[in-house]
């Protein structure tokens, strides 16, 4: 058994990233649940019982049946972190059709609040799509190519594309980020920046670029609104743009914001508007603080401001392959007042607006049984114990649900105290369907299948809930006519084109391995701005509305900064970010990063990976605690020493590091180190412990780079 | 006479590693865990390495991703006392598994670190053993082992172009960490081919050899990143 790309696949074209080279380790690890297992008596101490997946089915489907006989099936929660469509899809369906508002989503860090700055001003809910291969200039801030939610493999091959892709042409790379970090040291600039600065540092360039001139007035007449200031039909006067960026971030004030240098700016601006195509792209960086919606807003901007949008070397947006999507289950009166019951984590849903408000805190509402108690609760590929913010708070909604079930391939901090385990399989076992996530712009729809025999086949979550679906009864069963994942994938993937000379789509789909349609479509206005006058909005009109919707629901704040909105809180802004305890100078803050091999932190308990050496710390295995050298003097730590990491929410041991490119005032943790290892039920070695569940209210992100923790000796 | 050689380029180059991993799940190379690690017994044939120029944050760290360079003189083979490591006429330093006695002085004599001892018996817990290759061979607690510029997808090449009776083409042979590299950094083909792709990159004023002054003659080849205004 190999793992391979596929040579011509337009994201891999035959290459992986580190962290597809390990998915044999996860097929054959020696630790992997083979079947599931029923928890018989106390939670995490009691025998341990062996089961069939018929017999796990039969048990889900009794305990589920039992809220539809008593019609309260909204106390059903399925919690998922499967980054596959195809659950998303029949997950989404097994809640509507059984009667439960409760399908929460877990989306990988950051995509919120990127898809949201897109969505508010180009009306497009996903993160941006670039043209990486003519690009001349590329500002990135906070964002890194190996460590993006965005297919590594897309943004890796960008950069060898960007480098020297093209003969006589090499882009020039600029990283803007809070550390220096070992990708900073393969760009041609680096710039350094202070925490939660990034949309002030943007705007600071805008600045230079409107004063002097070098925006692109061509697009900005045709494709924008909001550039000068305009009177709506009814009189209402709404700022512009470029007033606004005139008055309120001239480069002295942005560079005392930001800490980068003012001649800096200045020289970014002329850079970055005289070597077009170049592109501004915002990531994690910007992503992790509590402004980070408009931070990212502001980013963007500058792509409007020199007309690097839908054109060969600028801002793609990724268009969705004509898949045959079956039509949503059109709710049968029986669990009608199921699914008006308010959704347990307190979220607005609303279709027409741009918000997705988690209100408060979802494991927080599940210990307070509030609105309403919780039966019966599902994770499937999601870890919380490990993963969330505040693992505490959910070992106490644990406590309060009388049944939790885990589908999770190993034994994990959750699982081990769930009544309920079982083993969905790997990617490699199951039939599934994926659109590309922004990246190509064009679009393509990669098919997995089964690529041998294991006990697991056909156990992926899909088939699982299909199955139980199929088992209670006719009017949840009726919403699953599918015998199989494969026919259901087979009727989504009807209306996509064969290649010329082929008939069947299926056939040549399940040949090649995937679908896609080439080129990109440049130049159809009504798909790349659906805004208000198909444009792209500096006077953000989705995000005004989102406001007013918020403000009647209760929630007073935008992104947090304040009550009474003025009209330019609808343009680009830098609103600053709010740090837990930032007063207080002996706290540090802290830096959570991914790398490479790290990801975001979900798979990295392969012992492949951990064993090679982190460039930022030259150290494999173990948890580390990134510190700047002064820093670590003045706190009398050597390396290697172990210290305690505490902040608000948990506290943590880790290793010392000294690491230059660390600043002074902050410290680092990379995302997952140590996943997997055994340790006590109170303390986590998940660095995302320490980190508190607050979220970027317009947007719904969490913000994990908002905390700040005290070190001392263990 | 093919001469097999690499030539990486580091303006390509992200450092992220695919090729090291992508190398270990080739070569059947064992995970030691967290204690032999801290030992420094953890097993790269392909290992990124750092060379820093000035301070961290003023200067520049280079990463190298670092094979063996397969060198046209090679000290390794000179110091060994029982000809377990040799040249062969394509320019391969090989390694006798069977023949080897695990005295390091090859592993002391590499100048470039890319060699590596097995400390222990390689094992698999079960069913890790169905990941291996069955292509490579595992080697045996007590011997040397390195970067092979993966001989055995040499061999095959070969054995392809004879079966078809023609020469073996210009890209035909791909290293596990060429074939992974996202950002194509990697390449790989015969360095007398004056046509080959390596020939030709291996002229471009970017070419630079590490430890040149040594006189080992490496045959792995690295193009120093750019600049902007190029």
């Amino acid at each position: 058994m190999k793992i391979e790309g596929i040579p011509g696949h337009p994201l891999n074209n035959g290459s992986l990233c580190p962290r597809g080279q390990s998915a044999l380790q996860l097929l054959y690890h020696p630790h992997r649940l083979a079947y599931p297992v029923l928890n018989k008596g106390a939670r995490g101490n009691g025998s341990l019982q062996r089961m069939t997946h018929e017999e796990a089915v039969g048990l889900l489907a009794e305990k589920i049946g039992d809220l539809v006989r008593r019609r309260q099936t909204h106390r059903l929660v399925i919690v998922s972190g499967s980054h596959s469509d195809t659950d998303e899809l029949i997950l989404r369906r097994f809640c509507d059709s059984v009667g439960t508002p409760n399908y929460i989503k877990i989306e990988s860090l950051g995509r919120r609040s990127r898809s949201m700055a897109m969505g508010l001003s180009q009306g497009i809910f996903k993160p941006p799509s670039i043209d990486w291969s003519n690009c001349n200039f590329v500002m990135l801030f906070g964002s890194e190519p190996g460590t993006s939610d965005i297919s590594p493999m897309w943004l890796l091959r960008g950069f060898g594309e960007l480098r020297q892709g093209r003969a006589g042409r090499r882009a020039k790379i600029v990283h803007v980020s809070t550390h220096f970090s070992p990708f900073s040291s393969k760009v041609d600039d680096w710039i350094k920046i202070k925490p939660g600065t990034y949309g002030a540092l943007a705007l600071g360039i805008a600045h230079i670029i409107i004063s002097e001139e070098k925006y692109d007035a061509d697009f900005i007449e045709h494709f924008t609104l909001g550039f000068e200031e305009f009177k709506e039909v009814d009189g209402t006067l709404r700022p512009g743009f470029k007033e606004h960026v005139l008055n309120n971030y001239e480069p002295a004030k942005v560079s005392s914001i930001t800490g980068v240098p003012e001649e800096v700016i200045i020289r970014l601006a002329d850079e970055f508007s005289s070597n077009r195509p170049a592109v501004a792209y915002g990531g994690d960086g910007p992503a992790s603080y509590s402004n980070a919606v408009s931070e990212l807003v502001a980013i963007h901007s500058l792509n409007a401001l020199i007309g690097s949008i839908d054109v060969p070397g600028g801002v793609l947006i990724q268009r969705d392959p004509p898949l045959r999507m079956p039509e949503r289950v059109s709710n049968n009166s029986l669990f009608t007042h199921n699914l008006s019951q308010p959704p347990v984590d307190d979220s607005i849903r609303s279709s027409n607006l741009p918000v997705y408000m988690a209100g408060s805190n979802l494991p927080m509402r599940l210990s307070d049984s509030s609105p309403y108690p919780v039966e019966v609760l599902v994770l499937v590929d999601y870890d919380p114990l490990e993963e969330a913010p505040g693992p505490n708070y959910w070992r106490e909604a644990f406590k309060q649900i009388p049944f939790v079930v885990s589908f999770c391939n190993f034994s994990d901090e959750s699982s081990r105290i769930c009544d309920l385990v079982i083993p969905p399989g790997t990617f490699l076992e199951r039939w599934d369907g994926k659109s590309v996530d922004s990246s190509v712009g064009f679009p393509v729809w990669g098919l997995s299948r089964p690529v041998l025999e294991t006990p697991l086949d056909g156990m992926d979550p899909s088939s699982f809930f299909m199955k139980l679906a199929k088992s209670m009864g006719h009017q949840i069963a009726g919403a699953f006519p599918w015998q199989s994942i494969e026919e259901l994938l087979k009727e989504i993937a009807m209306d996509l084109n064969p290649s010329p000379g082929q008939v069947n789509p299926w056939d040549e789909i399940a040949a090649k391995g995937y679908w896609s349609q080439s080129p990109y479509r440049f130049g159809r206005q009504r798909e790349v701005y659906q805004t208000r006058g198909n444009r792209f909005n500096f006077f953000m009109y989705s995000m005004e509305a989102a406001a007013s919707h918020l403000r009647s629901a209760g929630y007073a704040n935008l992104d947090k900064t304040g009550t009474d909105l003025a009209q330019s809180a609808f343009l680009p802004n830098h609103n600053s970010a709010e740090f837990e305890n930032w007063d207080n100078r002996e706290l540090f803050f802290l830096e959570l990063f991914g790398t490479t091999l790290s990801g975001h932190g979900r798979h990295f308990s392969l012992e492949g990976l951990r064993e090679l050496q982190e460039l930022d710390l030259n150290k494999s295995w173990g948890l580390w605690l990134l510190i700047n050298p002064r820093t670590a003097s003045k706190l009398n730590l050597s390396n290697n020493e172990i210290v305690w990491v505490e902040s608000n929410h948990g506290k943590l041991s880790a290793r010392v590091k000294k690491v230059e490119g660390i600043s002074e005032d902050s410290v680092g943790m990379i995302f997952g180190q140590d996943k997997g290892t055994e340790h006590s039920d109170t303390l986590s070695n998940s660095a995302m412990s320490l980190v508190g569940e607050n979220i970027s209210p317009l947007g719904g992100g969490l913000c994990w780079g908002t905390t700040k923790v005290r070190i001392y000796r263990a | 006479m093919t001469r097999w050689g690499m030539v990486i380029d580091l303006d390509r180059c992200s450092g992220c590693q695919a090729c090291v991993v992508a190398c270990r799940q080739e070569n059947n190379i064992p995970v030691v865990g967290r204690e032999q690690a801290a030992m420094g017994r953890a097993i790269f044939w392909m290992q990124i390495i750092e060379e820093r120029e000035g301070g961290h944050n003023e200067g520049r760290t280079r990463y190298l991703p670092r094979p063996c360079m397969h060198c046209d003189n090679p000290p390794c083979v000179k110091v060994c006392p029982v000809g377990a490591t040799y040249r062969n006429p394509e320019g391969l330093v090989g390694q006798i598994y069977a023949r080897c006695i695990g005295c390091r002085y090859c592993t002391a004599a590499c100048p470039y670190t890319a060699r590596y001892f097995n400390w222990y018996e390689p094992s698999w817990e079960p069913p890790r053993e169905k990941s291996l290759n069955p292509d490579v061979y595992v080697r045996p607690k007590g011997v040397v082992e390195k970067c092979s510029f993966c001989v055995h997808r040499i061999r095959k090449a070969q054995r392809k172009a004879k079966d078809e009776n023609r020469e073996i083409e210009d890209g035909e042979v791909i290293p596990a960490c060429a074939e992974t590299c996202p950002s194509k950094a990697i390449h790989f083909g015969d360095l007398d081919d004056p046509d080959s792709e390596v020939s030709k990159l291996a002229g471009s004023r970017r070419a630079f050899r590490l430890e040149e002054f040594l006189g080992t003659d490496p045959k792995v080849i690295y193009l120093r990143e750019g600049e902007w205004s190029e």
